[in-house]
C-alpha cells in the first residue's frame, strides 16, 4: 500500500500505471480517504488529503 | 566499435562490463544523467541495483534521462544489451517483453549455469550456433522472467526467446526456462546471466565473450 497526499488526483492512475505498479504482473486500485473536518493525528490523512493504494 | 556502458546510482557491474567490451573494442561509461549517446555503436545496460532497486528493480531507472537516448538508439536499430539489472530496466521501460519477478525460492542465487542459445538472429548471438551451450554465471534476487501464456506463445512464435537455462538448471523459476529475450527486430537483447563475468577462462569460462563479439559486429 502506498499512501500519499494528492491535492489533485487527476494523474493518480497514470502514476500507478507507469511507476507504482507493473501492469503486466500487478493490479492496483485507488482509494480516496474522505476529508475530515478536524485535525488529524500524525500519520493519518488530514483534510483534503487522499490515499492511493 | 565503441560500446557505451550505462552507469546508474547503484550500478555495480558497469566496470566489468567495460572490461568485457574492451576485449572486443573500445568502451566508455555513460552517466545516467546524460541525454546523448554521441559516438556510441552499442549500448550495454549493466547489472547492479539501479536507484537501490526501490519500488521494483528497474522501475525508477527507466525514467533516467539517459533512457530517452537509449530508446532512440534502439528505435534506430542500434544494438542494446541488458544484463541482469539492465534486463530488468529494459523490461520496465517496455523495450523488452515480460517482467522479472522475485526468484521462486525467494533467495538470492549465485551460481554458474548452462545456457542454450535458442536463436542466433540477434545482435548478441550472431556469433553463436543454434543450440550452443554457454557457461555463464547468474547472481540475482529477482530473475524470474515471466510473461502471460498468450504473450509467451507469441514470443516463441516470433523467435524472441534468445536463451534458455539448460535442463534442470533454471535457478529462479522463470517460465519456460527463459533466461533471455529480445525485441521484435533482435537488436535489443536482455538476459539475467552475466556474460561480462565470463570473458576469461581463468575465472571459469570465456563463453560470455561471444555476446560482446556478436554485438561488435553489428554495423553502426
Amino acid at each position: 500500500m502506498v499512501e500519499l497526499e494528492a491535492p489533485d488526483d487527476a494523474d493518480l492512475d497514470r502514476l500507478c500505471r507507469q511507476l507504482l505498479a507493473n501492469p503486466l504482473v500487478e493490479d492496483y486500485e485507488i482509494e480516496r480517504i474522505p476529508a475530515t473536518s478536524s485535525a488529524s493525528p500524525p500519520g493519518v490523512p488530514g483534510p483534503g488529503e487522499g490515499r492511493a493504494a | 566499435v565503441k560500446f557505451g556502458v550505462l552507469q546508474f546510482p547503484g550500478s555495480c557491474d558497469e566496470r566489468d562490463a567495460v572490461l568485457a567490451c574492451e576485449r572486443v573494442g573500445d568502451a566508455e561509461l555513460i552517466w545516467h544523467g546524460d541525454t546523448k549517446l554521441s559516438g556510441i555503436d552499442a549500448v550495454v545496460v549493466p547489472g547492479g541495483f539501479s536507484y537501490g532497486d526501490y519500488l521494483r528493480a528497474g522501475a525508477i531507472a527507466r525514467f533516467a534521462p539517459v533512457m530517452g537516448a537509449v530508446r532512440e538508439f534502439a528505435d534506430a536499430g542500434g544494438p542494446v544489451l541488458g544484463i541482469c539489472n539492465g534486463f530488468q530496466v529494459l523490461c520496465e521501460a517496455g523495450l523488452l517483453p515480460g517482467a522479472l519477478l522475485p526468484n521462486e525460492g525467494l533467495r538470492f542465487v549465485c551460481r554458474q549455469v548452462e545456457l542454450e542459445v535458442v536463436t542466433t538472429a540477434t545482435v548478441a548471438t550472431a556469433d553463436c550456433e543454434p543450440g550452443e551451450r554457454l557457461s555463464i554465471p547468474v547472481k540475482h534476487m529477482s530473475g524470474r522472467w515471466f510473461a502471460p501464456a498468450p504473450l509467451l506463445a507469441r514470443l516463441e512464435a516470433s523467435g524472441q526467446i534468445v536463451f534458455r537455462y539448460g535442463e534442470g538448471q533454471n535457478p529462479n523459476g522463470s517460465v519456460a526456462d527463459v533466461a533471455g529475450v529480445c525485441d521484435r527486430r533482435g537488436n535489443v537483447v536482455g538476459l539475467m546471466p552475466h556474460p561480462e563475468h565470463a570473458v576469461d577462462v581463468l575465472t571459469g569460462s570465456a563463453d560470455g565473450l561471444k555476446l560482446f563479439e556478436s554485438a561488435a559486429r553489428v554495423p553502426a
